[in-house]
């Protein structure tokens, strides 16, 4: 149990980290877009970089809101079928498609190593900001290992609850 | 094959974003292809200047509501028409269409002028039901008005001009509107809804119109801008949000620090669970193309009826039961790539098919099961969601009816962004 714990506040502070970080990423996108007009309108002076920084925030926004939306079970999904089922077998299907989705997080994670190798050996680095790609491949695999263990918090969340409760409480997913 | 495992996977419950990925990772191991793709798609799919504008609409309309910008409107308009019989509805129904002139998006719309309209129309004597029913209903023809989020959506996965997009929206947002303000006059004389006893004078216009100019310039100054080209929609959605804070934080001072941080973590969560959908679509979209899915479909389809009109019946009952179960952006996305080849082969220009989609997709945001704008107006009006449904049957026929009518006569679409963008 005690490692249960450990686990569950680690979770939660991972969580107030993120979401700290979509905050500002989103409040940067704000920031950025209206530098972008300022500049070209007010200043008639464009700048080249505002359009790639907020790109790539909003890939960040995206990919940790979504394991942030992970953990809270907000996922857009089909639910109508699901709900016809006895409660039993929608636990069991629950927890399988858990382990699906597990699954496909692990491809996801594994999936950028080419991509890195390659950004790394050839050092190629963005076109207005220099950032090294590399490293934005790298904060990808980083979005998806957090909906990993957001989701797997939530697996353990759903097998305890089911243990101790004989299935009494109402979408513990 | 593919189609069943996905199929499948939709139907136990599995995050739409999830089946998409899963089924896509199926679909390379099976054909032997290297899993870098999923990443390089998913990145690919994200990194794209115009859909930064969804997020960026989202937040604009949560501070429209959290700065009072959204309050005042819907006081201007119940000054100028809320004393005529039936009034309140027709304010709500009014406010909906103005309220879509900035945001676009149904769900926020119901809790923003649910929350003021239907307990005021409550007090007023109108039934429960029927004040959530109005709610709900007439926030389903914000996405239609230009700007809209749907569009925007449709517009990344179809490569369609959104400028041209919002510009073909406005009249058949404005007929939604005039269908449902039918319908509730209907109700208004058959009922005989209450009216309020006071006379209109022109100072309490002038006053109301004074206090509210600002929240009225907030879409001008928007659709101004970018169907002038002055802006991009990504900008224009970044400039709204920059308004709302200037008004919010320093002119009307309703807005504080603290919940605008709330609401830009809202925007983020909400962003990232449709924008995830969208970038799992990017990878699934790309393995559809490659095994020519989309054509199959067209040549099934055409194989069966050469009949454009039934063609065009069977892809709206087709969304409009889609619509009733899913998300409408998670079906834009999901069947744009699939549907607009067929609508092509047909003939349908891909603009009219745009809104058509829109107009269609939106209708199910009042229906069950999955009807956000009834989840939402449900707990406000205090009554349950199966009699505000019902009581939306009305509305809801003259909102298909409308989606016909802009179905088959693409003129009514295509008139504007043909006159002013070609």
């Amino acid at each position: 149990m005690l490692i249960l714990n450990i686990l569950e506040r680690f979770s939660g502070l991972l969580e107030n980290v993120v979401k700290v970080s979509i905050i500002l990423s989103m409040a940067g996108i704000v920031l950025f877009i209206n530098l972008a007009v300022f500049f070209r309108y007010v200043l008639s002076d464009p700048l080249t970089w505002t359009t790639e920084i907020s790109s790539y925030l909003l890939v960040y926004t995206v990919l940790f809101g979504a394991s942030i939306a992970l953990r809270q079970n907000q996922f857009v999904k089909v639910e109508a079928l699901l709900h016809l089922l006895p409660k039993r077998l929608r636990t069991w299907i629950i927890m399988l498609s858990h382990v699906l989705i597990a699954l496909f997080l692990v491809v996801c994670i594994g999936s950028p190593s080419m991509l890195i190798k390659k950004a790394v050996v050839t050092k190629t680095v963005s076109p207005a900001l220099g950032i090294p790609m590399a490293d934005l491949y790298r904060l990808l695999r980083v979005g998806f290992i957090f909906m990993l263990f957001f989701l797997c918090m939530s697996s353990i969340k759903l097998i305890r609850d089911n243990m101790f409760s004989s299935g009494d409480q109402e979408e513990a997913s | 094959m593919i189609a069943s495992i996905f199929l499948f996977l939709l139907a136990v419950g599995i995050p739409i974003a999830f089946v998409l990925g899963i089924s896509s990772v199926i679909y390379l191991w099976k054909s032997q292809m290297p899993y870098v793709l999923v990443s390089q798609r998913i990145f690919v799919g994200l990194d794209n200047f115009l859909i930064l504008a969804v997020p960026l609409f989202i937040l604009a309309g949560k501070l429209m509501n959290a700065s009072g910008i959204t309050r005042r409107l819907i006081e201007f308009f119940y000054i100028i028409i809320g004393h005529i019989r039936g009034g309140l509805a027709y304010v709500n129904i009014i406010a909906s269409v103005f309220f879509a002139g900035i945001t676009g998006a149904g769900a926020a719309d119901t809790a923003a002028i649910g929350s003021i309209m239907i307990p005021a129309m409550k007090k007023e004597g109108y039934s429960p039901e029927y004040s959530g029913a109005v709610t709900a209903i007439s926030s389903t023809i914000g996405p239609t008005i230009p700007p809209s989020i749907a569009m925007v959506v449709y517009g990344a996965m179809a490569e369609a001009s959104i400028a041209k997009l919002f510009l073909a929206g406005f009249i058949p947002g404005l007929l939604l509107g005039l269908a449902q303000l039918l319908v509730a006059g209907h109700f208004a004389r058959r009922q005989k809804f209450p009216v309020r006893q006071k006379i209109l004078s022109m100072r309490t216009v002038t006053v109301g119109f004074f206090n509210t100019i600002l929240a009225i310039m907030m879409p001008i100054i928007l659709l101004g801008g970018i169907l002038s080209g002055i802006f991009t929609p990504t900008e224009a959605a970044g400039v709204a949000v920059f308004y709302a804070l200037i008004v919010g934080f320093f002119i009307y001072r309703e807005l504080q620090i603290l919940s605008f941080l709330k609401i830009l973590y809202e925007t983020s969560v909400l962003t990232g669970t449709i924008l995830i959908i969208l970038a799992m679509a990017h990878l699934f979209g790309w393995i559809l193309a490659a095994e020519t899915v989309p054509e199959i479909i067209a040549n099934a389809m055409t194989s069966i009826t050469n009949n454009p009109i039934i063609i065009l019946l069977l892809i709206n009952l087709l969304l409009l039961f889609l619509g009733t179960i899913m998300e409408t952006l998670a079906a834009i996305i999901l069947m744009t790539p699939i549907l607009l080849p067929l609508a092509q082969s047909i003939g349908i220009d891909p603009i009219h098919f745009g809104i058509i989609m829109t107009v269609n997709l939106n209708i199910g945001l009042a229906t069950p099961p999955l009807g956000v704008c009834l989840l939402v107006a449900s707990p406000i009006a205090e009554v349950s969601l199966e009699r505000i449904a019902l009581s939306a049957v009305p509305f809801l026929l003259a909102s298909i009816a409308v989606l016909f009518v802009i179905s088959y006569v693409p003129q009514l679409v295509l008139f504007l962004p043909n006159l002013l963008m070609q």
